[in-house]
């Protein structure tokens, strides 16, 4: 991708951008990486993915959520290929999976996916080979990578004898070692320290800027707050909401509004917008139906008290994470699928 | 794709080949066997092997004669016979010479040796030596009970040679090659023991190292790069090679060994390496290689520990089993046609075809068929193996049932 790396990415994807033919051909503004409709996975009689709808644009940091057993693995699989959907179709940068495409995905599992007995240079080699990578240059990407993240003596090392984080930075580097288009990182960033945390969180923007795709699935959701563009809750095999961040938050936020005030706020309990009210003396939380207009009830507490302070709350990821999953425990089912 | 598949492939073979385990079987338990073999047939040719006999003849006249047929021959010329008087017909006596060292063994011709055949022989060990004197000593009063009867002693000779009995083995080309019962018997056993453990070891190897691949989860990167095929094809391939490999390093070591080793090993003399049965050798071993790797790959995918594919050994190891066992029966009546069907038969078929070619040499397509039959089994055995492979690998918790497994088979 050529994706004029100057300009910040957000106003890239948004606006005008070159971008390879493809685009021109299918005639849509947003290109999807990873497409994928009405994909359904069974195991053992057990739905594990329920007609699952999904457009991952290029070029952006996506974030796939959802609770344990929801069905992100598998997806995350059918995606890469490693199972096919009993029903529907996954599409991967407009085309259906194969050998070719495989080449243009990295992909960083939840649990370490390393030989423990392997020397790491050796590993990172025997990983550069499977994708193509030319002998000399992959030795040139494998020293580089290693310098970045500080790995540089280990490299005659046994994966078995580095820490946790440090078997955590060499699965990255198998991962995007090929510099592929498409990064999936289950949980990149378990067992690194803060500094390593950054580095990461660094490159994966910084992949974003040249126009890849990353797909980040994590149970962390201030890194999602941070990293993400968009996002898509799933829940027990279904989709439960997907979209810009901005768009998720706005959808489910606005309904908490927290006022601080001098008087009586009885008007409140008797709104026809208000659900409930947490009244604390001079500071209220108040809980609105969906269809309240936050602007009425501001007009009518004006008239009744002085309002020091009246702010629309907006909800954080986890919050609506828990608000829409919450208290939906998901069913018992095999391991496999966690 | 073939280049992912020979990544998979070098990396097995550079992985297996730099264990501590390959460079011990490969080289230092060969080395172990020449000098456990060497060792013996040197000390046996510093002569450390005399046997000062006492011999108590109580004819009186065959001593004489024993001394000369028993320096004649090469089998018991480490024996040094010394007369002895009668006083040793005491049990005290001849026990406690032999005790004490003063000699090796005791050997006591009855006076009616003639009619009873009878002699008895008492020694500290009863090495090969003592069943030779055995025949020196037939020899011997089977002349004198001929020249008794009146036969001149200058016929005796001629009249009681031995006959020899040549054998050829007919190829299927019609030409006839010299063959020694030992020479079949044991280059069969050796091949047959070679390909059992190579066979079976190596269908462990590719079960240990998949069930690695499952409880590091590195078979998730692999299978985001490369089918389950291509991946249980390199993995295959690798392991096998690392087979030949090994097998090619024996044989090094094998000739090197027959071309070098003292002319008394016996046991390497009779072992019959030439280049059609070795390559017959070669080709069968990879056949049943093959044929098994793959089921031990399936098995593997479906355990979660080594521990827990233990279990599983026993049923994998019966066809190899039954093999060994029936081809003992081949080896002993090569012609029957129940040999013939089972060297037909996937499993055994490697092992007793095999063994068929170096004890009976059958016709060219019974050997083509059984190579044919062979490939078969392989294609069919990665077919099942690839769809169990691909759903057990990624399978954690509880063992799959059998019938579950089958399940696999049919629905991916």
């Amino acid at each position: 991708m050529q994706a004029p790396g100057a300009l910040g990415r957000r106003a890239v994807s948004g606006t005008l951008r070159w971008r390879a033919p493809r685009e021109a051909a299918n005639g849509s503004h947003m290109a999807a990486a990873i497409e994928i409709e009405g994909a359904s996975k069974r195991f053992n009689g057990f739905l594990a993915v329920d007609s699952l709808d999904l457009a991952i644009p290029e070029g952006e940091v996506y974030g796939l959520l959802g609770p344990n057993g929801a069905g992100k693995t598998t997806t995350i699989r059918m995606i890469l290929g490693i199972i096919l959907p009993d029903a529907g179709r996954v599409r991967i940068l407009g085309q259906p999976y194969d050998a070719e495409v495989r080449k243009r995905i990295g992909y960083l599992p939840e649990e370490r996916g390393l030989y423990p007995k392997m020397k790491l240079g050796d590993q990172l080699d025997f990983i550069g080979g499977l994708d193509f990578i030319p002998r000399a240059e992959r030795r040139r990407r494998i020293d580089e990578w290693c310098e970045r993240f500080d790995l540089t003596s280990w490299k005659n090392h046994k994966v078995e004898e580095l820490s946790r984080g440090m078997q955590q930075k060499v699965q990255f580097i198998a991962t995007v070692l090929h510099d592929p288009e498409v990064l999936m990182l289950d949980e990149p960033f378990t067992g690194l320290d803060p500094v390593n945390t950054k580095l990461l969180k660094d490159i994966m923007l910084d992949f974003a800027k040249r126009g890849k795709t990353v797909i980040l699935s994590t149970h962390r959701m201030e890194q999602v707050e941070m990293l993400c563009d968009r996002i898509c809750l799933i829940n027990k095999g279904r989709k439960v909401v997907d979209g810009a961040l901005a768009e998720v938050k706005a959808q489910h936020g606005g309904r908490t509004v927290q006022v601080e005030y001098d008087g009586s706020v009885a008007v409140l309990e008797g709104h026809a917008g208000v659900e409930r009210v947490d009244n604390y003396g001079k500071y209220a939380e108040v809980h609105l139906r969906e269809e309240a207009d936050t602007q009425a009830l501001l007009a009518s507490l004006v008239r009744e008290v002085k309002v020091r302070r009246f702010e629309v709350m907006t909800p954080s990821i986890n919050d609506i994470f828990i608000q829409l999953v919450g208290g939906d425990a998901p069913p018992p089912e095999p391991e496999e699928l966690a | 794709m073939i280049q992912r598949i020979l990544q998979v492939v070098w990396r097995e073979y550079r992985v297996q080949t730099r264990t501590k385990g390959f460079v011990i079987g490969t080289i230092v338990a060969p080395l172990f066997l020449v000098v456990v073999m060497f060792l013996p047939a040197l000390l046996i040719e510093k002569g450390a092997n005399e046997t000062r006999c006492a011999v108590l003849d109580e004819t009186g006249v065959l001593f004489d004669d024993l001394v000369e047929a028993t320096a004649g021959s090469e089998r018991t010329s480490s024996f040094t016979l010394v007369a002895v008087d009668s006083e040793f017909a005491d049990e005290e006596r001849f026990m406690g010479a032999i005790r004490a060292g003063e000699y090796d063994a005791f050997l006591r011709i009855p006076a009616d040796i003639f009619e009873s055949s009878g002699a008895t022989y008492y020694a500290r060990g009863m090495g090969v030596s003592a069943e030779r004197i055995d025949n020196v000593l037939t020899s011997v009063v089977t002349q004198h009970r001929l020249t008794g009867a009146g036969l001149d002693p200058a016929r005796i000779g001629p009249l009681t040679r031995w006959v020899s009995v040549e054998r050829f083995q007919v190829s299927e080309k019609g030409e006839a090659e010299k063959k020694s019962w030992d020479a079949v018997f044991i280059t069969a056993f050796v091949f047959i023991m070679m390909l059992y453990i190579t066979i079976l070891s190596y269908g462990g190897t590719i079960m240990t190292s998949t069930i690695e691949e499952k409880g590091s989860r590195v078979v998730e990167v692999l299978l985001a790069k490369l089918k389950p095929f291509d991946l249980l094809t390199g993995k295959l391939v690798g392991t096998g090679l690392v087979g030949f490999t090994q097998y090619l390093v024996w044989v090094a070591v094998g000739i090197a060994v027959v071309k070098i080793g003292p002319s008394r090993m016996e046991f390497m003399q009779n072992v019959d390496i030439s280049g059609t049965v070795f390559a017959w050798f070669l080709l069968f071993f990879l056949l049943g290689y093959f044929s098994m790797a793959s089921i031990y790959a399936a098995v593997g995918s479906t355990c979660n520990s080594p521990q827990e594919a233990q279990q599983l050994q026993f049923p994998l190891i019966m066809p190899m089993l039954a093999a060994l066992m029936l081809s003992y029966l081949i080896i002993f009546h090569p012609t029957q046609p129940w040999g013939v069907a089972l060297s037909f038969v996937p499993f055994l078929s490697p092992v007793l075809m095999f063994v068929r070619i170096v004890v009976q040499t059958p016709p060219l397509w019974q050997i083509l068929l059984a190579v044919a039959i062979n490939l078969l089994t392989i294609w069919g055995g990665m077919w099942l193996a690839s769809r169990i492979y691909r759903v057990g690998i990624l399978m954690y918790g509880k063992r799959p049932s059998f019938r579950e497994t089958l399940r696999w088979v049919r629905a991916s």
